[in-house]
């Protein structure tokens, strides 16, 4: 274990310790647990949001890709890249606005159910039981990649490294709810974008030039050079279907009605997407660098290709910081996760369904009960790696992104939406992801999330119109809305 | 072997709507700064 490496990361986890304990002075009430009191500047939404969103796989799995198959795997990353954009232009302010406007709704279900004037409740309790059980999982699967990080780094004992970095992410999310996560995560967000920019630049200026690389690769296989080679048109639309997903994530959605006022929004999308561009640049060039600096002695495992280069490259100081990074993709997505399934046991299921005169005091404690009592399941499934149960991960990316996407889009745009719409398209989505990842061959190779997309829009659109317009109040609701925002107002 | 120049361009077609993103994120930036 290097010492250089390990007081970097004690150091590191000390800082974001720091920030929790700075935002716990700051957090009075739910709306402040959870979203922050919606005052969020658009640096930190935007980082935040995008930081949350980029798990390991943006230090670990998009470099080894690259490094492992060449170009042909930049599809996932414009997918990405587009699908974010779209959300922050389309998405965002009507969110921001819609969300303030319906009874200051603090949680995606709250938003749907105020949205639809839904008294049966039935929306609220269904999408705030998918999100319970899709992020307890994607934060146990979080907690596994993170303590296979320490195992590897420091040859800790993976249970004892899945503590470590449970105890650290759990603390600053207990006491700093939604401003410490945010805050850690815009720290975390500027740490990547500063070693995807390094890392690869430093490995080029070892290399010589950018032509020793591009050769390498090419003597290496020609193809992986081609952004083209072995990819059928539908193999395309997969890859590039994963930008689908943004539209149905609940953090990331949670940083758009968490911003300040809309005015924020241009600023935070302009912040946000030229991190997300630049630091997906610097993940695949990362990988495609390695190819080169590895040629005479390839790496047995490509995701470690960035972990590796670091180490080679730096001095421990610095590789520690630059390693760092790796731990801070990781623990901003779970950190927001766990914080969604916090908010949404408080909001959603005690003060919705069980106490609805709660108080402030007594609902931010139920939260910080919950991020607790969460993160212990998270762990107890974490702890054994091979579990069963994290495999139902590969659902929720296109799960979330089919159920929720359109859904959200619709209600945002559609007047004419009814409750029923909702609740159709949100089955049919989850359905169709789960159905058809069951199946395989020719247009089922293609991934979950267009189909799922596509039905649950059909839904959406179908039921809504077979069934009665909505009632009065969500019609002029709707109304108020969009002449607000029309008109450029920010507060209701 | 195929030339290693001609098949990067063979990259603009998936890196320019990336950087297009961030173009559009910069006119839309300017443009709705100025909104009431």
């Amino acid at each position: 274990m290097d010492f250089a490496v390990l007081l970097t990361f004690v150091v590191y986890l000390l800082g974001m310790l720091g920030i929790g304990l700075f935002a716990y002075l700051r957090t009075k009430d739910l709306s402040d647990y959870v979203l922050g009191g919606r005052q969020l500047g658009g640096a930190v939404a935007a980082l935040s949001a995008g930081a949350s969103d980029m798990s390991g796989w943006l230090l670990l799995g998009l470099p080894g890709a690259m490094y492992a198959a060449g170009m042909n795997q930049v599809w996932i990353a414009t997918g990405l890249a587009i699908g974010a954009y779209l959300n922050w232009q389309f998405v965002a302010k009507r969110l921001r606005h819609y969300t303030e406007i319906a009874q200051d709704s603090i949680t995606i279900p709250d938003y749907l159910e105020n949205r639809f004037g839904d008294s049966s409740r039935l929306l609220r309790v269904i999408s705030a039981l998918v999100i319970l059980v899709f992020f307890t999982i994607y934060t146990s699967s979080g907690m596994v990649g993170g303590a296979i990080l320490f195992e590897k780094t420091f040859g800790l004992d993976y249970q004892v490294a899945l503590w470590v970095g449970a105890v650290v992410i759990v603390s600053y999310t207990f006491l700093g709810g939604f401003l410490a996560v945010s805050w850690t995560d815009f720290f975390q967000g500027i740490l990547m974008f500063l070693a995807l920019i390094v890392v690869p630049l430093v490995t080029l200026r070892q290399l010589g030039s950018l032509d020793t690389a591009v050769f390498a690769a090419a003597s290496q296989d020609p193809k992986m050079l081609d952004v083209f080679a072995d990819m059928s048109l539908l193999g395309i639309v997969s890859l590039m279907a994963w930008g689908l997903g943004y539209f149905g994530q609940p953090h990331i959605l949670a940083r758009f009605m968490a911003v300040k006022s809309v005015a924020e929004i241009p600023k935070a999308r302009l912040i946000g997407i030229s991190w997300m561009v630049f630091a997906l640049f610097g993940s695949m060039f990362t990988g495609f660098a390695g190819i080169a600096y590895f040629a005479k002695a390839p790496l047995e495992n490509p995701e470690t290709v960035f972990m590796t280069l670091t180490q080679v490259l730096f001095n421990p100081w610095v590789a520690g910081i630059l390693l760092a990074a790796i731990l801070s993709a990781i623990m901003s997505t779970i950190d927001s996760q766990l914080l969604v399934c916090s908010s949404t046991i408080a909001e959603d299921f005690y003060k919705a369904l069980l106490r609805k005169n709660a108080g402030d005091k007594e609902l931010v404690f139920v939260s910080r009960l919950a991020v607790v009592s969460i993160a212990l399941l998270a762990i107890f499934f974490a702890s054994n790696p091979e579990s069963s149960v994290l495999s139902l991960v590969a659902y929720a990316w296109a799960g979330f992104g089919a159920a929720f996407g359109p859904v959200v889009i619709l209600s945002l745009f559609w007047k004419r939406m009814t409750r029923n719409g909702a609740l159709a398209g949100m089955v049919v989505g989850a359905l169709s992801v789960i159905v058809w990842k069951q199946l395989s061959g020719g247009l089922f190779d293609v991934y979950e999330i267009l189909p799922g997309f596509i039905f649950c829009t059909l839904a959406c659109i179908g039921i809504s119109l077979l069934g009665r317009p909505p009632c009065e109040e969500a019609q002029s609701q709707f109304e108020l809305f969009d002449r607000q925002l029309k008109q450029g107002m920010e507060r209701v | 072997m195929q030339s290693p120049v001609i098949s990067m361009e063979s990259w603009f077609w998936c890196l320019a709507p990336m950087l297009l993103v961030v173009v559009l994120s910069v006119i839309t930036y300017f443009t709705e700064r100025t909104d009431p």
